[in-house]
């Protein structure tokens, strides 16, 4: 029995109604997982992160969203000092990192944010290489964190009359900043920042037991990403 | 008897000053002889105020003095001569080692005349127009936070060497070796160029946020690169060099950097001739008493100009500071163990008297929950009071800053130029000026001591006392440390807007009175600037009086009565009408009631305290609604401090718009503030007097 040219014809098109039917499904289940994996949980306008312990969202160019652990302590405290330094250049708004700290902080942070206020970019580039991150104190509501890093600046021209033919000059700062944490609002929260300049990474070749430095239980697993 | 001193104070001060003032000519100095275009580099003039430095990204911290010194280098040679401080120095600067005598002819005439010298005649200076050594932005708010801030043009000194992650930056700049290693550490040593461009910066003095200190660096390191170009210039220009470094020697004011800080201050409203340079009081002297005198000029100019510069660097308190907090806790803790012993009191206290149930149950249910609600809520109530008046500090330094840094100024050259045979009495009088000169300046820092040291004190005496409250006889005792923080608190914006007010008249007095006619002029003066330092430096000791150490009456009368709102008083009355006489208005209303703080109307000011006391009582009990007791440690303190925070920085605005808002509205304010200022003052310390008269022992319920 052979089929007639009209069977075949109803043939085809229902193997073709078959493969569209099936090029839908996969067109919507991948859809599906798309949007699951870039929702992430979070309905908030910043762009989703995907990390251990966070931060799960960039929002004006400042990461939040950290888990409540020690790590993701430390990566709050190490991503707040770097977002001060980049709102003490002019790239990020203040006002973002003002919501990473607590209604009422310390003298010395509030000193911090209100000189980071109005600040003007001017072609500097300052990044912040927190090397050694510890978290000293944790509860589940509250840590202290000490950080020792370097700053190190690169300078495209002097500030206030950039010519091309300025020579560059690259800088580099020692620095620990002890910063407080506190569980706010499903997020750490600065309470309180210390900075001090040093020590060096010279003065630190050789740690005296009695030094600080000695008795510090760095986090390790570092990794650095760029938000601009 | 009181309240006849006290006018009296208030009227040979208020008096004295146009009496001294006004025995110089009233006609302003002969047309200064600094040229149109450098005016815009010398302080207080309207071209220094208009100048760019004043715009752009640092328009609202203070100006930018990286802008200032590179447009002041092209013009460096000029300003050194155009401030030369006498006909002989400039004299020194055209001649250059010449001994040709048509050359000195030629250069007096020039001088007289005023005119413009030649540039070849001029000291060659370093960088001059080189733009390759011009320094980056330095809003002059930050640099204060890297350096010393000092009550002159930029409000800051520099620091006396860069810290050491910049020095050793620094010295790995190009050509750095070849600058000698005294240039970094201690530039006067070296002398020259180095001591006149040693701009450093500490950057180790702030919080050192990464992006602040990078940009403190970046200023050290600039810098360094003019230091290293500085090196190479003498290494080619030794005589020019050498000339300098004599011509710089001659200038204390442009060591350390501290003529640009200073903006060429000594510039102003000054002509050839006008100041003298520092000479010693008895120059050839012969007995040991004129030693004294030399000796003691000297210091007098020393630490009265230094206290006065140092007074926009007071130390100001934090309440919530957690040092504070652990001693306050251990304060209040005490507190309660006294609220106990006073609870019983009170209960063994109204059976002995019978008294009503209504007035235990006031004591009980009233006042003992009151006690303990300010215990929680003092630090908070405090850091409201504190930042208001620490806004209020802020803007009257910002007001009277330019004032008081001419008075500086024109005291240094005013007492720099007291000799003993034109002053009258002779080397005694003057020696005795001199020491009470010393005094009164010392007065002044020991009395900032005291507001420093005295807050957090009666804070924690004050916790102690809230323990107090239930009991009614021993509650009036414990008010006393609170007025007297109160009191300490609102003395220093006081004594700042004192010090604004009282610099315009000195200073003209100083200025004006150079050129007087009469013998007495000079004595006058300088009597004017001791009583000036002693009326400032007096009222805070006045607090002591009442400190909250001392039990009863009987003891405190052993210090005399009335003393502090007499010097409240007068001090209310002297800024008021200081303020008053400036804009020229015939209010004479500020004075009163300064003067009535010295306890002119009793009566008045019984219903003035009554009234205090119910604001007082009214404030806390609506601080005390909001919260439940096992949070109000926490939430409220922090919706308190967030607010005050905001209603603070809004005050701090306005107090800053009205002083920049034109000199009528800026001083009418001030007056106002002043007067209420001292009432407050007054009223506080007469609380404060009124309980320690009530202690107990004394029943006057």
């Amino acid at each position: 029995m052979t089929l007639t040219s009209a069977d075949e014809q109803v043939a085809d098109l229902s193997r073709w109604r078959r493969v569209i039917w099936i090029l839908l499904v996969v067109m919507l289940a991948t859809g599906a997982f798309g949007w699951f994996v870039l929702r992430n949980g979070s309905d908030d306008p910043g762009s989703g992160v995907r990390a251990a312990h966070g931060p799960t969202q960039v929002v004006d160019g400042v990461p939040s969203g950290y888990s409540r652990d020690v790590e993701g302590a430390g990566t709050a405290a190490v991503n707040m000092s770097q977002s001060l330094a980049q709102a003490g250049q002019g790239l990020v708004d203040v006002a973002a990192v003002r919501t990473l700290v607590v209604d009422n902080p310390g003298a010395e942070l509030a000193a911090a944010l209100d000189n980071a206020e109005g600040r003007v970019n001017n072609g500097n580039v300052l990044n912040v290489f927190p090397t050694l991150t510890a978290v000293t104190e944790f509860t589940p509501d509250a840590a202290h964190v000490v950080t020792w890093g370097t700053g190190v600046s690169l300078s495209t021209a002097p500030i206030g009359a950039p010519s091309p033919d300025d020579p560059k000059s690259l800088r580099e700062r020692s620095g620990t900043t002890e910063i407080d944490l506190v569980w706010s609002g499903g997020d750490w929260k600065v309470r309180d920042m210390h900075t001090f300049s040093g020590p060096t990474a010279e003065e630190l070749a050789t740690i005296p037991q009695d030094s600080p430095f000695a008795k510090l239980q760095p986090l390790q697993g570092y990794y650095t990403f760029y938000v601009s | 008897m009181k309240w006849l001193l006290s006018a009296a104070l208030v009227a040979v001060f208020t008096l004295g000053l146009p009496g001294v003032a006004g025995a110089a000519p009233e006609a302003a100095p002969a047309g200064s002889p600094i040229p149109a275009e450098l005016r815009q580099f010398i302080a207080d003039t309207d071209e220094f105020k208009a100048g760019p430095w004043f715009t752009g990204e640092c328009a609202d911290r203070g100006g930018d003095i990286g802008a200032y010194i590179s447009a002041a280098f092209p013009e460096e040679s000029r300003l050194l001569y155009w401030t030369a401080q006498t006909p002989e120095e400039k004299r020194a600067i055209l001649l250059a080692g010449s001994t040709n005598p048509a050359d000195t002819v030629r250069y007096d005439a020039m001088i007289a005349a005023n005119e413009e010298p030649p540039v070849g005649l001029l000291p060659k200076v370093f960088p001059a127009g080189d733009s390759s050594y011009r320094l980056p932005v330095l809003c002059a708010e930050d640099a204060a936070r890297w350096a010393t801030p000092e009550w002159n043009a930029w409000r800051f000194v520099w620091a006396s060497e860069p810290d050491a992650q910049s020095l050793a930056a620094m010295k790995l700049r190009p050509g750095a070796d070849k600058v000698p290693d005294e240039a970094w550490t201690d530039p006067g040593k070296v002398g020259g160029a180095y001591d006149m461009h040693a701009f450093f910066l500490n950057c180790d003095a702030s919080g050192a946020q990464f992006a602040d200190s990078d940009q403190c660096q970046q200023w050290n390191e600039k810098v360094a690169d003019l230091f290293a170009g500085t090196a190479n210039w003498l290494d080619q220009n030794t005589t020019v060099g050498d000339r300098l470094g004599s011509l710089i020697q001659s200038h204390p004011g442009v060591k350390v950097g501290l003529a640009y800080v200073k903006a060429f201050a000594w510039a102003v409203e000054t002509g050839p001739g006008r100041l003298a340079a520092v000479t010693k009081f008895v120059q050839d002297p012969t007995t040991v008493i004129d030693d004294w005198a030399n000796a003691t000029k000297d210091s007098s100019i020393d630490v009265s100009t230094r206290v006065l510069q140092g007074l926009a660097d007071t130390g100001k308190f934090d309440p919530m500071g957690p040092e504070f907090l652990r001693w306050y806790a251990y304060s209040t803790g005490i507190g309660v163990v006294v609220m106990g012993f006073m609870f019983l009191l009170t209960v063994a206290q109204a059976g002995w008297r019978r008294e009503s149930m209504s007035t235990v149950g006031q004591d009980i249910l009233m006042w003992m929950p009151l006690g303990v609600l300010m215990m929680l809520f003092a630090p908070v109530i405090a850091l409201l009071l504190t930042e208001l008046t620490n806004a209020a500090s802020d803007a009257a330094a910002k007001t009277g800053g330019g004032d008081v840094g001419t008075l500086v100024t024109n005291l240094e050259q005013f007492a720099g130029s007291l000799s003993a045979p034109g002053f009258p009495g002779g080397v005694v009088v003057g020696l005795l000026m001199f020491l009470l000169l010393i005094v009164g300046a010392l007065s002044v820092m020991f009395g900032l001591l005291v507001h420093q040291f005295s807050l957090p004190l009666l804070l924690c005496a004050a916790g102690i006392g809230f323990g107090m409250w239930v009991n009614p006889k021993w509650r009036k005792k414990a008010l006393t440390p609170l007025y007297v923080w109160l009191a300490v608190l609102f003395s220093k914006p006081l004594l700042l807007l004192m010090v604004g007010v009282m610099t315009g008249p000195l200073s003209n007095a100083l200025v004006d009175g150079a050129a007087a006619v009469g013998v007495n002029a000079q004595l006058q003066q300088l009597g004017a600037v001791v009583v000036g330092f002693l009326l400032l430096g007096v009222a805070p000791w006045t607090l002591l009086k009442y400190a909250p150490v001392l039990p009863a009456r009987s003891d405190a009368a052993s210090f005399g009565s009335g003393g502090g709102t007499l010097a409240a008083g007068v001090a209310g009355g002297v800024a008021s009408s200081q303020l008053l006489r400036q804009v020229g208005s015939h209010r004479s209303h500020s004075s009163s009631s300064g003067a009535a703080g010295g306890g002119q109307n009793p009566q008045w000011l019984q219903q003035q305290m009554n009234g205090g006391a119910g604001g007082s009582g009214g404030g806390v009990a609506q601080a005390a609604g909001g919260g439940s007791a096992q949070g109000m440690s926490q939430v409220p303190a922090t919706a308190a401090k967030s607010s005050s925070k905001g209603a603070v920085k809004g005050a701090g605005h306005a107090a800053a718009a009205v002083a920049s808002g034109g000199t009528s509205l800026a001083v009418s304010a001030g007056a106002a503030a002043t007067s209420a200022a001292a009432r407050l003052a007054a009223q506080s310390m007469n609380h404060a007097k009124h309980h320690l008269d009530a202690a107990p022992g004394e029943d006057d319920r």
